[in-house]
């Protein structure tokens, strides 16, 4: 087997993937536990990324980084929260695992694109692009967990696994015999809820390392009940049965391997119920996949082009085991992803890059869970304040009932806030407004406003506004979550010194 | 929209700022603004650690925010600077800053107003 016949690291766009900008904030070493941390921050384009510049030698730098990323299928204007950080030890066993590619930022790059590909993608479309969790896995200890179910799902995949598909696709500075001649890459615990660990490592003469998927896993999807036993695949025998062959078969039938590997993928992005009805046969004989993708892709709205494209790829992967993959991908991908059309068809033999992936993702995510899809930014949201002036040394609250309200307080303690830490006072007129002594604009209204939905209003522990307030035995203020149930008791509210300010005369008298 | 996976948020952060509440909820250094007449406010500094001596702070504090300002004694919250304007900022980079400030940690002051 040659490192391009490859099932997965060929057909996976690597470069699509990276993210456009990556942020490296390289953290200082707390020498004492728990010191406040700086950071440093260096920015890395995508350009960056091939040339391996040699701006940041990791070798010197803090132990601790932190990622901060921007890619396409998001707001990227933001460069914010959306990190990962990696201790000293990731990075050591990454430079342990391969010298060349973690001692250059790009290659640093690479090992954190790995990290946020695997964060973005669900596990199901994970497991068709096996390239990038292997280095996630491997990193794993130092990272803290992007969520829990992907990260289980991930604990198991090799490392060198996932460095041989890093090699195979052909990266730069990523060599393949360095890295097949590292016995000493840790090996993780297997962890009981993972469901694949689908990749074998064939090592080649030469020392190349290679994935290939082995298909003994027990299937999740319904490839598990799927008629394995139509006529003709049953005359073919087990071993072109992609759910019997076994792995170390593999290379003597690469053909069906790469066909049923690239049926995995596409069931992981298409409807699975659906995906293996034409499986078996396609798998089975080369000229019996053509007619029944044909009756396929009927049922299916299409443009013509890609039509060709997808039956020129199908023939080709028959042919040549999937030389050819390289060039489909490169082609341009388009379609509604809504009507299945174009690159989503629902037996398009392309692989679907990373942006598109990831903006499908998202879509997704906005359409059936709205509430994962906002919950990202804190958007709490009060009504603006009304400021008024009435005359002109006091200013007129007029929303404050409103807002009191909407934040579930009494008004009075709000009042007592913005009292004390405006430093003046004021009174409640007729119509339920709160008048303040002093000239203030709605800006710095909003601003205390601001302060006080911090310190009285958010959870401290999931920051969930959702919260009562209440007063307790002692007379302390304690603040329940609603949403976490946790209680916390906050701070009284005090005045502290005020000068005294006016006539002294008066203040005499 | 972002991606909620990828937030890294230390869990004890928060933690840690507590214990130093309950250690030092005395220790608290206030700043404080005041309106007065007009586009005039008063900043006042309260709690400022009892091994400076106020009276040295606020000479240099006046000759480098040029301002006036006044130690006032007061019975609650002993001495207290005062000082002329809104100088909130100035005076916490001033207690913050390490090479001519008084090198306090930042988060034991608290800077109120609006």
């Amino acid at each position: 087997m040659t490192p391009n016949q490859t099932s997965f690291g060929q057909s996976v766009p690597f470069r699509a993937c990276i993210p456009t900008k990556i942020t490296l904030d390289l953290l200082q070493h707390p020498a004492d536990g728990r010191q406040k941390q700086s950071y440093k921050s260096h920015t890395l384009d995508r350009n960056a990324f091939d040339t391996s510049t040699r701006a940041i030698h990791l070798g010197d730098q803090a132990p601790r980084t932190r990622i901060v990323h921007q890619s396409p299928g998001l707001d990227s204007g933001r460069t914010t929260e959306g990190s990962a950080q990696l201790t000293c030890e990731g990075i050591a066993k990454m430079a342990d695992a391969s010298e060349t590619s973690t001692r250059t930022p790009s290659g640093l790059l690479r090992i954190v694109h790995a990290r946020l590909q695997m964060a973005y993608h669900p596990p199901d479309t994970l497991r068709a692009r096996a390239c990038s969790p292997t280095l996630a896995g491997q990193l794993e200890p130092a990272v803290p967990e992007p969520s829990p179910t992907i990260a289980s799902n991930l604990g198991t995949l090799e490392p060198a696994a996932c460095l041989g598909c890093l090699v195979a696709a052909g990266l730069p500075g990523c060599q393949a015999s360095g890295l097949a001649d590292r016995p000493d890459i840790p090996d993780r615990k297997q962890r009981k809820s993972v469901v694949f660990n689908s990749e074998a490592i064939v090592v080649e003469a030469d020392g190349k390392v290679t994935t290939m998927a082995s298909t003994e896993e027990p299937k999740d999807t319904a490839q598990s009940h799927s008629p394995s036993t139509p006529p003709l695949s049953a005359a073919l025998g087990a071993f072109t049965d992609p759910s019997q062959a076994p792995a170390d078969d593999a290379p003597a039938d690469e053909p069906g391997l790469d066909l049923s590997s690239m049926k995995k993928k596409k069931k992981k992005v298409k409807a699975p119920e659906e995906a293996d009805g034409a499986e078996a046969p396609e798998v089975g004989e080369d000229g019996l996949a053509l007619p029944m993708k044909k009756k396929k892709k009927k049922k299916v709205t299409k443009d013509e082009a890609d039509e060709l494209a997808a039956k020129i790829a199908a023939l080709e992967v028959d042919k040549e085991g999937g030389e050819d993959e390289a060039e489909v991908e490169q082609e341009e991908q388009s379609g509604d992803m809504d009507q299945g059309t174009g690159i989503w068809q629902h037996d398009e033999t392309k692989a679907i890059s990373y942006d598109l992936l990831l903006s499908r993702f998202f879509s997704l995510l906005s359409q059936k869970n709205p509430d994962h899809a906002s919950s990202g930014s804190r958007s709490y949201k009060i009504p603006p304040p009304q400021c008024l002036r009435e005359g002109n040394k006091k200013t007129i609250f007029a929303n404050i009932q409103e807002i009191c309200k909407r934040m579930n307080r009494t008004s009075e303690h709000v009042v007592q806030y913005l009292f004390s830490e405006l430093g003046t006072n004021g009174s409640v007129d007729g119509s339920n407004r709160l008048v303040i002594k002093g000239r203030f604009q709605q800006k710095q209204i909003e601003n205390v406003l601001r302060k006080y939905i911090l310190e009285y209003v958010t959870c401290k522990t999931c920051r969930s506004p959702i919260t009562e307030l209440n007063k307790g035995e002692n007379r302390l203020y304690f603040l329940t979550c609603n949403s976490c149930g946790s209680r916390r008791s906050v701070q009284a509210i005090k005045t502290g010194f005020s000068a005294q300010i006016g006539k002294r005369r008066k203040m005499r008298a | 929209m972002s991606i909620e996976n990828l937030k890294t948020y230390d869990p004890f952060a928060e933690a840690d700022e507590d214990t130093g509440e309950s250690k030092q909820a005395q220790n608290y250094i206030h700043i404080r603004i005041q309106q007065r007449n007009g586009r005039k406010t008063l900043t006042t500094v309260q709690g400022l650690p009892k091994k400076f001596d106020q009276k040295k702070i606020l000479k240099v504090i006046k000759k480098k925010f040029a301002c006036n300002g006044t130690i006032v004694n007061d019975t609650e919250m002993g001495e207290v600077i005062q000082l002329q304007g809104d100088q909130r900022k100035d005076v916490q980079e001033f207690l913050v800053d390490k090479k001519e400030g008084l090198e306090l940690d930042p988060k034991t002051i608290k800077v109120h107003g609006f």
